[in-house]
């Protein structure tokens, strides 16, 4: 059979099948979207920010209310030491420059 | 757009057919590798994103020898008179480590009366009735603390250890509804007055002070002001706590996306120099050019036969990458994220799409690969077309 | 038709070495001659071919064919002149394997405005007149000598050229083949080609219908 064909059908199956499946995702999203109220609620109540993805040390649960001497009460290493803190940064207002901060 | 020279092209992917599924493969899995990885912290991005409306405007910490301490709970009256503020309140929250299970549970005290929480409550919990648990001491846990308390054989309540080391029986009222886990998994929520015994904080001091402020212009001046009326606190806006979520890729997710650079590096100096041109494709463009091709027809050829290969590597990366992250949950990418937590939260990644996100993938990945065939195409096709006489 | 006047041609080697494959040489033919080029192999043979297909330029001197000058042609111009003038029979034919006999032909006007179903037509009657008429569907590659050195001069005709270049043509073919080649020259003479042959093949020496032997040896016209 004819290769350039095969590509070409290869190809329109591809999109195809993207296609297809950006249609379920959307169906998908807004039927996450329904729990949506329920999400705003529980973070009203807590008022608390962060996921509770990386629960492992307190620094890293509710990061963006931590600073850098939570973590530096850790051990002054222990940053690096997570995998998760690979991807997922400590918050800049830990540190101790930055416009974000209203210190003396 | 010449219709014979696409033939050719197409026909020319089929004839090396072998090497270029071979390297479009390569490719295909390297796309899905950077769009999972970004698929995912986009969609974690977004369900942060999502609640920020839900949080209060300013956060207030008091700092103690430069870590934070106890703030005193009547500076939320002197809060409140700055013009601006809709209230302040004191908050009582923290952690506590559940030895047993080795895991940490987030503590947080509630004025479950305050009618302003009702409707929050009546939203985020379910089977809990407020009426039938006044006086008594109970908590409403999220869906990790659940299961970790199952697997410990707590049924119906929990015995928390006191700061001096004695025992607290307390109740289970009533659980977060399950979509919630990204929020609340390993979140307790209690009686203001019995989270002040669990945490050992005494009446009068607050772990920090939250504020509402009318007007989303006015808040860095009332931060501002806030940390003049009291010179020993952190204010944290909701800018601020948006803007720790901006910097995901920062110098450390730099780590990941180098790691990946050079593996990107790797394939396509692997494709210059192998499988990018080998003898016989020399020889074709050799011939071509003494038939009497123009060196930009020879180019235009390469480019349509490496933008086709490329293109339909991207597709399929993307296909793959959308299937792994929003179908299969990104087993791998979000274990990264999770990092050593002992409580996984039970949740569902959000389905965010960003086409930019997707435009700058391609953007990353597509001309790269082009650039990689091309230039040594457009090498064998300055030489003298002469070369193949010899 | 070609002219040729004072041509060098050096090729550099590594560092300052460099061999000398052509050295002063002037000639002239006209057209519908049939001119065949005699020398050893390393003479410079192919390099004069080479010279006058626009492959590659001179050191010095100046090659003017069909009234324009190529030495100086810009790369798309001597492209063109390569696609519209001049047909190419190379001495292993230099086909692509893996291209069936009729894609083969059309090699060289895919670029071209022409639409893919006339150029197959033109094909397919070149074809058809040099004897092959089945298996032009084969990859080139499967085909047998004979069959391949009719496909590499019809693709050499495809284009129409007034100019047909051959190097070694019967180098690698046997006795009734090079004979069947001889034949289809006298074709190619009669519809009014100029055509230049270089090889070392006693057979056109004394052929009647070459015009003009030329020797060269050792980049030199003798």
């Amino acid at each position: 059979m004819n290769k350039p064909r095969l590509l070409a059908a290869f190809i329109l199956i591809l999109i195809a099948s993207i296609m297809a499946q950006l249609v379920y995702l959307k169906l998908k999203a807004s039927a996450q979207e329904e729990t949506q109220p329920a999400k705003e609620a529980a973070v009203r109540l807590t008022g608390l920010p962060d996921l509770a993805l990386s629960t492992e040390a307190r620094f890293v649960r509710h990061r963006s209310l931590a600073d850098i001497s939570t973590i530096l009460s850790e051990g002054g290493s222990l940053p690096e030491y997570f995998p998760s803190a690979h991807l997922y940064a400590v918050s800049p207002q830990a540190h101790a420059s930055g416009v974000i901060r209203h210190e003396p | 757009m010449n219709p014979k020279l696409l033939t050719f092209a197409l026909e020319a992917i089929g004839r090396r057919g072998g090497k270029n599924a071979a390297v479009g493969i390569i490719f295909a899995l390297l796309v899905a590798l950077l769009a999972s990885v970004l698929l995912t912290s986009r969609s974690l991005q977004s369900e942060v994103e999502k609640t920020l409306s839900a949080l209060p405007d300013i956060t207030v910490q008091k700092l103690q020898g430069g870590r934070q301490g106890l703030i005193e709970s009547d500076r939320v009256y002197a809060i409140e008179t700055i013009p601006g503020v809709t209230w302040a309140r004191e908050r009582v929250w923290g952690y506590y480590y559940f030895q047993n299970a080795g895991v940490n549970f987030t503590l947080v005290g509630l004025d479950f009366f305050l009618p302003a929480y009702e409707e929050s409550l009546n939203a985020a919990i379910r089977n809990f009735d407020i009426a039938t648990w006044m006086d008594r001491d109970f908590m409403i846990v999220g869906e990790g603390v659940e299961r970790t308390l199952h697997a410990n054989y707590y049924k119906e309540y929990f015995n928390f250890i006191l700061p001096d080391g004695a025992m607290k029986k307390v109740e289970l009222a009533g659980t977060f509804a399950a979509g919630t886990a990204l929020q609340s998994s390993d979140t307790i929520l209690l009686p203001v007055t019995l989270a002040r015994t669990l945490l050992n904080a005494p009446e009068g001091l607050a772990t920090d002070i939250t504020v509402a402020v009318a007007n989303p212009e006015e808040v860095a001046m009332v931060a501002t002001k806030i940390s003049r009326l009291y010179p020993d606190t952190r204010v944290i806006t909701k800018t601020d706590l948006a803007g720790s979520y901006q910097n995901l890729f920062d110098y450390k997710g730099g780590l990941f996306l180098s790691l990946f650079i050079t593996a990107l590096a790797s394939f396509f100096i692997l494709l210059l120099d192998k499988s990018g041109m080998g003898l016989a494709e020399r020889r074709e463009i050799g011939i071509l050019r003494a038939l009497g091709w123009r060196m930009e027809e020879v180019i235009r050829l390469k480019l349509l036969e490496s933008g086709i290969v490329a293109f339909t590597a991207y597709l399929l990366g993307i296909f793959i990458a959308l299937g792994y992250v929003f179908m299969l949950q990104a087993p791998g990418i979000v274990a990264l994220f999770e990092g050593y937590s002992v409580l996984k939260p039970a949740f569902e990644l959000p389905v965010v799409i960003d086409l930019s996100l997707l435009g700058l993938i391609f953007l990353a990945t597509v001309p790269l690969y082009m650039a990689a065939v091309i230039f040594p195409a457009w090498r064998a096709a300055t030489i003298d077309a002469d070369e193949v006489m010899r | 038709m070609i002219r040729l006047t004072n041509v060098s041609k050096i090729y550099p080697l590594s560092g300052a070495d460099s061999v000398t494959a052509l050295e002063n040489v002037s000639l002239s033919i006209r057209e519908g001659e049939l001119v065949v080029l005699k020398g050893i192999s390393g003479s410079g043979k192919s390099t004069l071919l080479a010279l006058i297909a626009a492959m590659t330029k001179p050191t010095s001197g100046d090659v003017v064919v069909a009234g324009r000058s190529v030495a100086k042609l810009p790369d798309r111009f001597a492209s063109d002149f390569r696609r519209n003038t001049i047909g190419m029979i190379f001495q292993k034919f230099n086909l692509l394997g893996d291209l069936s006999a009729i894609d083969n032909v059309t090699l060289p006007l895919i670029p071209t405005h022409e639409s893919a179903s006339d150029i197959k037509e033109r094909a397919y009657r070149i074809l058809k007149s040099l004897g092959v008429k089945k298996r032009l569907g084969s990859l080139a590659k499967h085909l047998s000598g004979g069959e391949q050195q009719r496909v590499a001069i019809a693709r050499a005709l495809v284009g129409d050229p007034a100019i047909i270049l051959a190097d070694e043509p019967t180098a690698s073919l046997d006795r009734k083949l090079t004979l069947d080649f001889v034949e289809m020259l006298k074709t190619m003479k009669q519809s009014g080609k100029t055509i230049v042959i270089a090889t070392h093949d006693p057979l056109f020496f004394d052929l009647g219908i070459v015009d003009r032997v030329i020797e060269i040896d050792g980049g030199r016209l003798a």
